[in-house]
């Protein structure tokens, strides 16, 4: 009982300091092996990561944490909630995040969310969306479609 | 936590993200999205391909490893929310790869595609058998006048797909080896609501043997260097694409399941082709023949009708064969060796014609005055043209000598009231281009010719009419380079294959 109790001291790049319950903290795969590894005791900087942002991932892992006894159906609704809730902009952050501190259920959440957003666009859409450049001259472009043409064949 | 929106300064892009997470994301679309992926910019270029979920298995499993994973898609319905949905690469030993692609198209049918990569390449060849299993069509007998005459068709009818989940309608064979064979025809038993064959750069396959092909509508072989001959019989055949090296074909357009009398002294079945590609600009091989035969059995009594391609008359049943396609892609050489004569009655009458076409595809190596003629002479039996594409191919093969005498001069048809457009591709020279063009303006009539021209598939560039004459004034034409273009010129329908 009182492991779970022990507190994770984290340190945003904007020098916001979060102390975490160790229970929420082990959510990300990489503090758990600073935890095992005895190299969590003091105060863990994370670079590339805001406050703000920080403080959203800390919530969703509590949020795991806390839910834990909960109905899976109970979970998914409020991942949903969660995740509706952040703008493009967020998305992006909270991914990168979720990639460092390696939180694979929000990185699951946050990818397919942005695949949601992808889902049934055309590529000008999606480009225009997610502010894609497209670099292919009109000969590559066409070759290229030319290539894939099967996936689009026929539809009813 | 209220109103998170963005407080974060730094604008952040997709583009930033390493390759895992965009693969993490494009894993969790359905494979018609993923695809798209991979015309957003050169960086997602092919991610996608990288997202298949992968299983070993061998070279004589894989059909079973196919099977299962159909299945548990049947199944269990919710699989479809998992992840790489759709795509499958099955690794069968000593670096092969086959790549499996689902898609669905529409509801109930799905299209399943198979391409083989790596390993060693096989030098043998092999022969692909379909076996029978594919279920049969219903006919429905409809009466319609041609000419005065009552004639009888047997239309086959494809029955709804409301019971049908998941069925494959669809398959895709990519470079198939002669080590795949076997089971590959295992698999074809296996699959009988199959309404599309698409064979593609088959390096080793000898021949393609059809038999009782079901309700096979839709039949394409592309780039199958070794092949030989392809024989199909079947009812329903509407589409058959092929390129590559003329081969013999032997087609048997059989029905034999139905029940009532024919009672009309003409009938008409099994070849409604509306969709005919025959790109043979690599010329023929060494031995081929058409054979084109027709099969009623009705109450025991066998109708036969067989004819083998030695003579003119032969070419006139194939001349029958596809006289209700709507698309169509010839080569000039294989137009004047084999149909030309047919089409082109000595009394000069309309003795055939294209009712149905739409969009014609020309190949041919050059376009000089008399070839040019042939075309002409094609298109006065294309009455309801909307769009013309030629294509000058200076490796496209021709006839050693010239089977016919063709007149002079050929006056283009002027009544092609539904011609939209004509595309010019391949032209070496502004000259040819400027020639092919001004035989070809009186197609449109008194209304203003579009022709556009493309050439190594960059510029293009429209026919406009010049404002001042230029001397003598009697070609007001000239090929400009337009930048933007007003109206849509989509490319016919083959030229994506």
């Amino acid at each position: 009982m009182a492991s779970t109790l022990k507190k994770i001291i984290l340190k945003s790049c904007d020098g916001k300091i979060l102390e975490v319950e160790e229970a929420v903290a082990v959510q990300s795969q990489m503090i758990k092996n600073m935890i095992e590894d005895d190299c969590a005791n003091e105060e863990i900087p994370l670079p590339d990561i805001t406050g703000e942002i920080l403080s959203m991932i800390i919530e969703y892992c509590k949020m795991h944490v806390d839910g834990e006894n909960n109905s899976n159906n109970e979970l998914i609704a409020r991942d949903a909630d969660f995740i509706t809730r952040v703008d493009l902009n967020t998305l992006y952050y909270l991914i990168v995040a979720a990639n460092f501190l390696n939180v694979k259920s929000l990185l699951d959440l946050t990818c397919q969310r942005v695949a949601d957003i992808i889902k049934g666009k055309s590529p000008e859409e999606i480009r225009l969306t997610f502010n894609i450049k497209n670099d292919f001259t009109p000969e590559e472009e066409e070759e290229i479609r030319k290539k894939n043409a099967w996936a689009f064949d026929y539809k009813d | 936590m209220s109103g998170i929106q963005g407080t974060l300064s730094l604008k952040m892009s997709i583009s930033f993200f390493p390759d895992e997470i965009l693969l993490q994301i494009i894993s969790f679309l359905p494979l018609e999205t993923a695809v798209n992926t991979t015309f957003l910019s050169k960086r997602w270029n092919g991610l996608w391909k990288r997202t298949f979920m992968e299983l070993e298995t061998t070279m004589q499993d894989f059909v079973v490893t196919i099977a299962d994973y159909l299945r548990d898609l049947v199944e269990q319905p919710e699989c479809s929310q998992l992840k790489n949905e759709g795509r499958l690469k099955l690794k069968l030993g000593q670096g092969r790869l086959l790549f499996v692609y689902i898609t669905p198209m529409g509801k109930y049918r799905r299209t399943l595609r198979l391409e083989f990569s790596g390993g060693e390449q096989e030098s043998g060849s092999f022969d692909c058998f379909l076996p029978p299993g594919l279920l049969r069509p219903r006919y429905e007998p409809t009466f319609h006048c041609q000419h005065g005459e009552e004639i009888l068709e047997l239309v086959p009818q494809l029955p709804p797909y409301q019971n049908i989940q998941h069925c494959i309608t669809s398959l895709y064979l990519i470079s198939a080896s002669q080590l795949s064979s076997k089971e590959l025809t295992g698999l074809l038993a296996n699959l009988p609501y199959l309404e599309s064959l698409i064979i593609e750069s088959c390096d080793g396959l000898r021949s393609l043997d059809i038999e009782d092909a079901g309700r096979l509508q839709k039949l394409t072989v592309l780039d199958c260097p070794r092949l030989q001959s392809i024989c199909f019989q079947g009812p329903c055949l509407q589409c058959f694409r092929y390129r590559g090296q003329l081969v013999s074909f032997k087609f048997e357009a059989s029905c034999d399941e139905f029940d009532f009398d024919i009672k009309a002294p003409y009938y008409n079945y099994g070849t409604f082709l509306e969709d005919v590609m025959l790109d043979l600009r690599q010329g023929p091989v060494t031995k081929w023949n058409w054979d084109v035969r027709t099969t009623v059995l009705a109450h025991g009594l066998k109708i036969q009708c067989y004819v083998e391609c030695t003579d003119s008359e032969c070419f006139k049943k194939i001349l029958s064969a596809i006289d209700r396609v709507k698309s169509l892609t010839i080569c000039r050489w294989f137009f004047e060796q084999t149909m030309c004569k047919n089409v082109y009655s000595s009394s000069g009458g309309p003795e055939f014609s294209f009712d149905r076409l739409k969009e014609l595809w020309w190949i041919d190596c050059s376009m000089g005055n008399r070839n040019m003629n042939v075309l002409l002479c094609f298109l006065r039996h294309c009455l309801k043209l909307e769009r013309l594409y030629v294509t000058n191919d200076p490796e496209c093969y021709d006839l050693s000598s010239s089977t016919d005498k063709f007149p002079a001069t050929v006056i283009a048809p002027g009544n092609l009231r539904r011609l939209e457009f004509v595309t010019l591709e391949g032209f070496a020279d502004e000259e040819t281009e400027n020639f092919a063009a001004r035989q070809l303006i009186p197609l449109f009539g008194e209304r203003n010719p579009v022709i556009k021209s493309k050439s190594g598939g960059k510029c293009v560039k429209h026919l406009v009419k010049v404002a001042e004459l230029e001397t003598e004034g009697k070609y007001p034409y000239k090929f400009e380079v337009v930048e933007n273009v007003v109206g849509h010129f989509p490319n016919h329908v083959h030229m994506n294959l």
